[in-house]
């Protein structure tokens, strides 16, 4: 194994835990309605992300903030009222995203108070500084951002060929599948198993350069002791 | 036996998925002749197509795998074949195209591939197709009009016996057109006697169970006569129901695909039954024509449940005998 | 006879068209991991216990919010406090009159009680229609629950049948569950059409 190329690779995935590595979506499978549902185009992606910033952060942050101080059973009900309170003022920043984005939205949005990531999240900060707690919270809302964006992104192309309303894609055939519930479970399964292929063959290169390298010192030793026993 | 020349395993079974995948061949090209003879040469070229993508399609996700491709595995060209048979004659290419890499890519492969899938690919791919695309998926034109290669203004479209059966009500096509299939429709699941023919020919060879198909059909039957509209005779509304859709292409080429049915017979015959009510009840309460596909969907999903099932049944109905006590007197008797 | 067709109809409306997890991808949290047909039978049953007591109270807050439309906003507050004040309740209720249950399944309990399918049912029920009646929407939510106690076998039962092929092993776990949940969702849509759930 190349010690040095692990390391490295290693240290980047705990930076990025949480975004690239251990993503609530994609790897624990957290948030499900929030990423199949309002992911149909990028208007919902982005709204729905502002909303879970504004709620899911605060949250998670009060959280540690009160750690120890309820039983699980508390926590199921005093922080989701929170996000829920939390969620009045996010709807009003939301609606100037687009006029009619509740409508499509419909009881998605609501259910930011009591997805699963919360749940998890706050599980999680139970057992974290505040700061570190927030760092969790920020970790975790980029990195279901970055999926439900991207999952937006491809879905509104796919299906109506546009991106934020403006036509990109006139003459090719289109899917309308990819903005239905169907087609974000199917590409939310594509992106999970990608994201793991390149997890692993990262590590299988990983390997493979180390074993190169170590039978190019073999080699080399062994050519060094040879010079060595020949003089 | 001399083990040096002849490899394990020595005691092998007549049939193979070779066998059973050729067998499945072998039935479908009468149905690819009969459509030739009614719609032309373009049946071969949306054929073509159709096997073509699912053998890439195939071929790629073996070199994805890592695993040595099997040119000896025709499953891909059964999907392949299947689909054309349920496709009408004059749909777009890239209909064809996109249901075929739907079914290997996403119903198929990421599932093990061939032997491992749970979804019956060719119906994952034709379900994909109609939802995208159910105004091409159902535009048939009139039998015995050769169709060009290239679809122009010139060919005209009409709706199938169906669309009058999706409404309520009953197309008066006299049972010798049901049988031969000479009205709109998909391009091969609409030659009864044909399809017949070949079921003969698949349970013959121990391809299909028959009662598997038989328990579909009079599940069926049961509904259709039931359920019929004013005016109707029972028989008359069944032979509409089997013949005039491709519920009985499905019942003999799709519902009994081995991979994806349960094992037991008994399991089978509950699964063949309750296929047919499902399917009944996605034709009076689905938006789209063909709707037996998605019922097979939905049952190849429940297909384990029922060999659970049956798991949990067969030691009641038949319990094993209670062990001999032993006389406590131990060592042998003399 | 009327209120029991209208509750059936929305039972089986709730149950298989619009289905919780297939047709809306509303999960519970722990939704995969590995559990016997018992526990599932378990967990379904106390949802659906919950979403059913929920709805009697829900019915005639959503009457009351609809008149005055000053208070729709705060309808989601209001049923998420209805639901939390009937999870306590069943809390309570589950660890004093079934404590070999509460031993089970005490630490996760919880996360059955206030999750996205308990709210999700009454916020959506609440949408069904402007005067729908008690018998609909008493229906809907038990279909609801119901579906999705139908959903998790659907989804042990396809463990029963990945656990002996060859899954490749980038798509092991999570994301061969969803593309299962994809097909599924599928051919569930040959029922409902090109609709979209709200």
């Amino acid at each position: 194994m190349n010690l040095t190329f692990a390391r490295k690779y290693y240290r980047l995935l705990s930076k990025t835990e949480g975004i690239l590595y251990q993503n609530p979506l994609l790897a624990l499978g957290l948030a499900l309605p929030l990423a199949v549902i309002p992911s149909f185009s990028i208007t919902g992606a982005v709204a729905i992300s502002l909303a879970m910033l504004l709620c899911f952060v605060p949250t998670v942050f009060l959280a540690s903030l009160l750690r120890g101080r309820f039983s699980t059973a508390g926590q199921v009900i005093v922080y989701p009222l929170v996000s829920c309170l939390l969620l009045i003022p996010a709807g009003k920043l939301v609606s100037w995203i687009s006029p009619l984005i509740f409508d499509t939205l419909g009881v998605y949005f609501s259910l930011i108070c009591v997805n699963s990531l919360l749940m998890f999240s706050v599980g999680q900060a139970q057992k974290k500084t505040p700061f570190a707690a927030l760092k969790l919270a920020l970790r975790q809302w980029l990195g279901a951002t970055l999926v439900a964006l991207v999952l937006g992104l491809i879905r509104e192309l796919t299906g109506s060929g546009s991106v934020w309303g403006v036509t990109l894609l006139r003459n090719i055939p289109r899917l309308p599948v990819a903005q239905m519930a169907m087609g974000g479970f199917i590409l939310m399964g594509f992106f999970a198993a990608l994201c793991r292929l390149i997890h692993r063959s990262i590590l299988r290169f990983t390997i493979k350069s180390g074993a190169a390298l170590d039978a190019a010192a073999l080699a080399q030793n062994q050519e060094n002791s040879q010079g060595g026993e020949d003089r | 036996m001399n083990p040096l020349i002849h490899h394990a395993p020595y005691i092998r079974h007549p049939e193979s998925s070779r066998t059973v995948m050729s067998d499945m061949i072998i039935a479908l090209m009468p149905l690819f002749c009969m459509s030739f003879f009614y719609y032309g040469p373009r049946v071969f070229l949306v054929g073509g197509v159709s096997v073509l993508t699912c053998l890439l399609a195939d071929w790629m996700c073996s070199l994805l795998l890592h695993q040595k491709n099997n040119p000896r595995d025709l499953s891909p060209v059964v999907t392949g074949l299947i689909i054309t048979m349920l496709v009408p004659p004059a749909v777009a290419l890239y209909v064809v195209v996109w249901a075929s890499l739907f079914a290997i890519l996403v119903a198929k492969a990421p599932f093990g591939g061939t032997g491992h899938n749970i979804f019956n690919p060719a119906a994952a791919g034709l379900a994909f197709s109609t939802i995208c695309w159910s105004g091409q998926m159902f535009g048939y034109t009139s039998a015995m009009q050769r169709l060009p290669m290239v679809i122009d203004e010139t060919v005209r479209f009409v709706q199938g016996p169906t669309a009058a059966l999706k409404v309520g009500g009953i197309s008066r096509i006299g049972l010798t057109e049901l049988l031969l299939g000479n009205f709109p429709g998909p391009i091969g699941s609409t030659h009864t006697l044909i399809i017949f023919a070949c079921l003969i020919y698949l349970v013959a060879r121990s391809a299909v169970r028959w009662y598997l198909p038989l328990s579909y059909v009079a599940a069926v039957s049961l509904l259709s006569a039931c359920y019929r509209p004013f005016g109707v005779t029972p028989l008359e509304s069944i032979a509409n129901e089997l013949f005039a859709g491709s519920l009985f292409f499905v019942a003999v080429y799709l519902l009994c695909d081995p991979v994806t049915t349960p094992k037991y017979r008994i399991s089978r015959v509950l699964y063949g039954f309750s296929a047919g009510l499902l399917t009944m009840l996605f034709r009076y309460y689905s938006p789209f024509e063909l709707s037996a596909v998605f019922a097979i969907l939905a049952m190849n999903a429940l297909a384990p449940a029922f060999d659970c099932f049956c798991e949990w049944l067969m030691p009641r109905l038949h319990p094993l005998p209670a062990p001999a006590k032993a006389d406590g007197k131990g060592g042998a008797r003399s | 006879m009327i209120f029991l067709s209208e509750m059936f109809a929305a039972f089986i409306t709730a149950m298989m068209l619009e289905n919780l997890l297939f047709a809306r991808a509303i999960d519970i949290p722990g939704l995969y991991e590995k559990r016997s047909p018992q526990q599932i039978l378990l967990i379904g049953s106390i949802l659906t216990a919950i979403i059913a007591v929920c709805s009697v109270p829900a019915y005639f807050i959503n009457t009351l919010f609809t008149s005055h439309a000053a208070f729709v906003p705060y309808m989601t507050l209001s049923f998420l406090i209805l639901n939390c004040l009937v999870f306590l309740g069943s809390y309570f209720g589950i660890r004093r009159f079934a404590p070999a249950v509460f031993a089970q399944i005490g630490n996760a309990l919880p996360f059955y009680g206030v999750n996205c399918a308990t709210l999700g049912t009454l916020l959506i029920a609440a949408r069904l229609s402007t005067n729908i009646h008690f018998s609909s929407f008493f229906g809907y939510c038990l279909g609801s629950g119901v579906g999705f106690t139908c959903a998790m076998f659907v989804i042990w039962s396809m463990r029963q049948s990945m656990s002996l092929s060859r899954t490749p092993k980038a798509f092991r776990g999570l994301p061969i569950t969803l593309i299962y949940l994809g097909i599924l969702s599928l051919s569930l849509f040959g029922l409902l059409g090109n609709q979209l759930p709200s």
